[in-house]
C-alpha cells in the first residue's frame, strides 16, 4: 500500500488497508497509477471496428485496416473496486510507528490486524529500479517519452523518515 | 489478478505480453500477494522466529508491505513485522514471549511496488 499521503508541515500520514475485507480498504480512492491485487480483474471487451482501426492506424497498411471488424481483447479492469472505506490517519509521533530495520518503518496496526511496513531508505541502485524510475510517455503518441519521474511514494516515505529522525525516533538494532 | 490465456486466433495486444512481464517485474503501483507462515520452538523467552518471503517479482523494489494474522496466531507469537524489504523478497519475524514448543503466526501478505 504505502503512504497515500504525507503532510510534511503537520506530520500527518494517511494510508489504506490492503485487507479486502477491512473497512479501511477503499481501492476506488487510490491514485490512478495503483492497482488492487484483490479487486482488479482481466476482462474481455469488444472493441468496435472503427476504434480498432483507429488504434492500429499507421501500424497496419490501409488495406488490412479496412478488413478489421469488431475485435475481442482482454484488458485490465478496475470496475470491481470498492469505495466508501476510510483511511488510517495518524501523526508521525504515534508511539506505534517503529523502525523494524535500517530501511523499514512499521506503521500502527490496522484495526483488522493488518500490519504495514514502509521502505523509507533507498540505495542508488534501488532508485533506478524499473518500478521506481517511471517513464512518462506521451498520451497521444506512446512511442514518445516526455520524461522520467520517480515513484511518488518514495518521496513521501523519505520525508516520513526525516521527520521521525527529527522526533528522535531512529533505528536501533534489536541485538 | 488472474492472467489471461491467449488462444489461437486471439488478437494479441501489448497487455497480453505485459501481463507476464509484469508478473516477473512488477510496474509502479502494482501489488503482489500470497501467504506466509512463521512457526517454531523457543527454548527461552523473547526469541525471534523468522521466515523469508521470496517475491515472484525479481527486479522491482517494494515500497511497502503488509501482512495479516488471519490464518492463526498462538503459542506466544507476537504480531509479525517486516524487515529487509528489498528486490526479490523480504523477511517476516515474530517475537515470542515465552519458551514454547509451538509458536505460530500466519496469514496473507501484500507487497506494494
Amino acid at each position: 500500500m504505502g503512504l497515500h499521503s504525507y503532510n510534511e508541515e503537520t506530520g500527518d500520514l494517511e494510508y489504506y488497508c490492503t485487507n479486502p475485507e477491512c473497512s479501511h480498504h477503499s481501492c476506488a480512492d487510490w491514485e490512478a497509477f495503483r492497482t488492487c491485487a484483490h479487486h482488479d480483474q482481466m476482462e474481455y471487451v469488444v472493441v468496435p471496428a472503427a476504434e480498432m482501426q483507429q488504434r492500429l492506424a499507421g501500424v497496419l497498411p490501409p488495406e488490412q485496416l479496412q478488413q478489421l471488424g469488431d475485435t475481442i481483447i482482454s484488458q485490465q479492469s478496475a470496475a470491481h473496486r470498492v469505495s466508501g472505506g476510510t483511511s488510517n490517519v495518524h501523526h508521525a509521533s504515534h508511539e506505534d510507528i517503529k523502525w523494524t530495520g535500517p530501511n523499514e518503518v512499521q506503521l500502527p496496526m490496522c484495526e483488522c490486524g493488518t500490519q504495514m511496513t514502509l521502505k523509507v531508505n533507498f540505495s542508488d541502485a534501488e532508485l533506478n529500479a524499473p518500478n521506481i524510475k517511471i517513464v512518462r510517455r506521451n498520451k497521444d503518441n506512446p512511442t514518445i517519452i516526455d520524461g522520467i519521474d520517480q515513484h511518488p511514494m518514495v518521496a513521501r516515505h523519505q520525508a516520513l523518515a526525516k521527520k521521525l529522525e527529527q522526533l528522535g525516533n531512529v533505528y536501533r538494532p534489536l541485538l | 489478478m488472474a492472467l489471461t490465456v491467449v488462444a489461437t486466433g486471439d488478437t494479441i495486444t501489448t497487455l497480453s505480453l505485459n501481463q507476464i512481464l509484469y508478473y516477473l517485474q512488477q510496474p509502479s503501483g502494482a501489488q503482489e500477494y500470497g501467504n506466509y507462515n512463521i512457526s517454531g520452538n523457543c527454548y527461552t523467552s523473547s526469541c525471534y522466529l523468522t521466515c523469508y518471503i521470496e517475491t515472484e517479482s525479481r527486479n522491482s523494489v517494494p515500497v511497502s508491505a503488509a501482512l495479516s494474522t488471519s490464518d492463526g496466531q498462538g503459542g506466544g507469537a507476537g504480531n509479525p513485522s517486516y524487515g529487509s524489504l528489498t528486490m526479490g523478497g523480504l523477511q517476516a519475524y515474530s517475537l515470542v514471549s515465552a519458551a514454547t514448543t509451538n509458536a505460530f503466526v500466519g496469514g496473507p501478505h501484500t507487497v506494494q511496488y
